[in-house]
């Protein structure tokens, strides 16, 4: 396992050049914006449980990426920057508001189609997840809606492959008992 | 899988779909100067906290560029599950799932196998006391819903079913099969999964009185919705197919009434009760062209648009078939590929906009073996290593074999 700023080294290569925005890179960006912005915001909305956060740190991920563009080094690994941006983006969010009262939440702004089939149910399920500690719900979500393997995760959370499966394990149990105490 | 697993992943995929692609705001990139903070996010607090947190927030915006720039890992690309689905072979899915029927395998084996190689990646045997017995698949290409029979003492099959969830893993090349905690069902003739593998339909059909009962399950909840009807003794009911959001499409045949045949649509939304009453009838069945008289499968295009079916029976003819194509919102024929080419065949799946479909057809009216392919501009393509006599007992073709993409 690398630590996590040799893997942002390797992301980005050595380069000092903080210039990064060229009319290429503006367009490189706005690319993986159309492929993957939908994906990631989903990630955070479900991590977070707040749509305009969502919103705030997908935007906030890929501004960070488009002025770091030219000191990255592997073009192909700008998907797993983004996604560790997104997570620490929701982490800090989070962060700030654990010193609130609780406020982040899964409002009940469905769609029609969620309406139906007992959308209700799903979102409590979600928002049982929300009361997991951090890593607990993090492992879970990359596991769960993004399919990712033992070692993505480890990589996308900076941990190692056991402690992943051993959260992983914690917070399904967790997650058990929270939808027993909300049922 | 555990049944905690499945609800949460369940859960997780259909909240995250409240997060619409037409929700997401546009991309604003800063300009050029390096060291600036990012635009969009300042404009967003702005938005919500008032101006005299900018200077705050853009700092802390600053700083978490910062600090994420520093525990970025050499993340896998691996895309995300809604992406993966779009990853295709020849526009078609890379996967599928086929339960044969084989006289060595008596539908006890589900088998993943590679559309672009024929290849078998994967295997599960029917949960104990069960037998596999019907097919159907989300739109992620790797995730199956199963009806199993269920098996008396001696090993007989029963008219109940329990409903299975199947996912094939391609890094490890497993399929893990999970028991839904939904209740047992009768007289199952047809299953369909929604593309987001949240929600399952399953058509009943009593052949000895003729009733037809629908149900929607929700995966997550085991909530269910329910629609029923009568198509009298000889009357047809089947061809389950998922379209966007909570579109179902079906073939309806009732000896009592018809004037209602043909491709009907349903909303999975609308109020339970009357399955005739509740849905639309898209396409009529007495439209037909040139003499057929009945419709097979449907499978419905990913936009909603178009519906794909087989016609047969030309001029009483029962082993004739004929792709068509058909308007969704005005039942209008638009389109039809291979007359006289096939004497029994299905369509499977449909792409994006309806122009290329998976199918299956026999080109021999003595041995029924389904020859898979890709239908495109009016050809229709084998796949490589098609299902061969081992997959199946011809003679029971296509009761005995079923197929999912």
């Amino acid at each position: 396992m690398r630590p996590p700023a040799a893997a942002a080294a390797a992301a980005f290569g050595s380069r000092d050049d903080e210039s990064a925005a060229t009319p290429d890179a503006r367009a490189a960006v706005a690319a993986l914006y159309r492929e993957h912005a939908i994906g990631l915001a989903r990630l955070a909305y479900v991590t977070s449980g707040s749509r305009s956060l969502a919103e705030d740190v997908v935007q906030e991920a890929f501004c960070g990426l488009y002025r770091r563009w030219n000191q990255l080094a592997d073009t192909d690994k700008a998907l797993g920057y983004l996604r560790s941006s997104v997570l620490n983006g929701c982490r800090s969010a989070w962060r700030r508001a654990a010193r609130r009262p609780r406020m982040l939440h899964l409002p009940p702004e469905a769609s029609a189609e969620a309406a139906a089939l007992g959308a209700e149910e799903q979102r409590e399920v979600v928002a049982a997840m929300q009361r997991l500690p951090g890593r607990q719900r993090e492992a879970l979500v990359l596991r769960f809606y993004l399919d990712l393997t033992d070692g993505e995760i480890a990589e996308a959370m900076g941990i190692s492959a056991g402690t992943v499966r051993s959260t992983i394990s914690r917070g399904i149990a967790s997650l058990g008992i929270v939808l027993k105490e909300t049922s | 899988m555990t049944c905690t697993e499945e609800q949460f992943r369940s859960a997780l995929r259909t909240v995250a779909a409240d997060f619409t692609e037409a929700s997401l705001p546009p991309l604003e990139l800063p300009d050029d100067q390096p060291g600036r903070p990012p635009r969009m996010r300042a404009e967003a607090t702005r938005r919500r906290w008032g101006r005299w947190l900018v200077p705050l927030t853009a700092a802390a915006a600053v700083t978490a560029i910062a600090v994420t720039a520093t525990v970025i890992g050499g993340a896998s690309t691996a895309s995300h599950p809604g992406q993966a689905a779009s990853g295709l072979w020849h526009g078609v899915p890379r996967y599928y799932l086929i339960e044969p029927g084989g006289a060595g395998a008596n539908m006890t084996e589900a088998f993943v196998r590679e559309t672009s190689s024929g290849a078998t990646l994967a295997s599960a045997r029917s949960p104990h006391g069960c037998r596999f017995a019907r097919a159907a698949a989300a739109s992620d290409d790797r995730t199956f819903l199963l009806a199993c029979n269920v098996l008396t003492k001696s090993g007989h099959g029963t008219q109940e079913a329990r409903l299975f969830l199947a996912r094939f893993d391609p890094v490890g090349d497993r399929l893990a099969v999970t028991a839904l905690r939904l209740p047992l069902i009768r007289d199952i003739h047809s299953i369909a999964l929604s593309p987001d593998g949240t929600t399952v339909a399953v058509m009943s059909v009593d052949l000895d009185t003729g009733s037809v009962t629908l149900r929607v399950f929700s995966i997550a909840s085991g909530s269910v919705r329910t629609w029923t009807g009568t198509v009298g003794i000889g009357g047809y009911m089947g061809g389950l197919s998922w379209g966007p959001g909570s579109l179902l499409a079906f073939v309806y045949f009732s000896a009592a009434d018809l004037h209602a045949n043909g491709i009907r649509l349903l909303d999975t939304n609308a109020q339970p009760g009357s399955l005739a009453g509740a849905s639309r009838l898209a396409v009529s069945a007495e439209g037909l062209p040139d003499g057929y008289q009945a419709m097979g499968t449907v499978t419905v295009s990913g936009n909603g648009a178009t519906l794909a079916t087989v016609l047969s029976g030309q001029r009483g003819d029962p082993a004739s078939a004929e792709f068509a194509e058909f308007s969704a919102a005005t039942g209008r024929l638009l389109r039809r590929w291979l007359p006289s080419t096939f004497p029994y065949a299905a369509v499977l799946w449909s792409d994006f906009t309806g122009r290329t479909l998976v199918a299956s057809a026999t080109t021999s009216r003595v041995l029924l073996i389904p020859h898979l392919g890709i239908l495109t501009s009016g050809r229709f393509t084998p796949l490589p290593h098609s299902p061969g006599p081992a997959d199946l007992d011809p003679i029971g073709w296509p009761f005995f074999i079923d197929i999912a993409f």
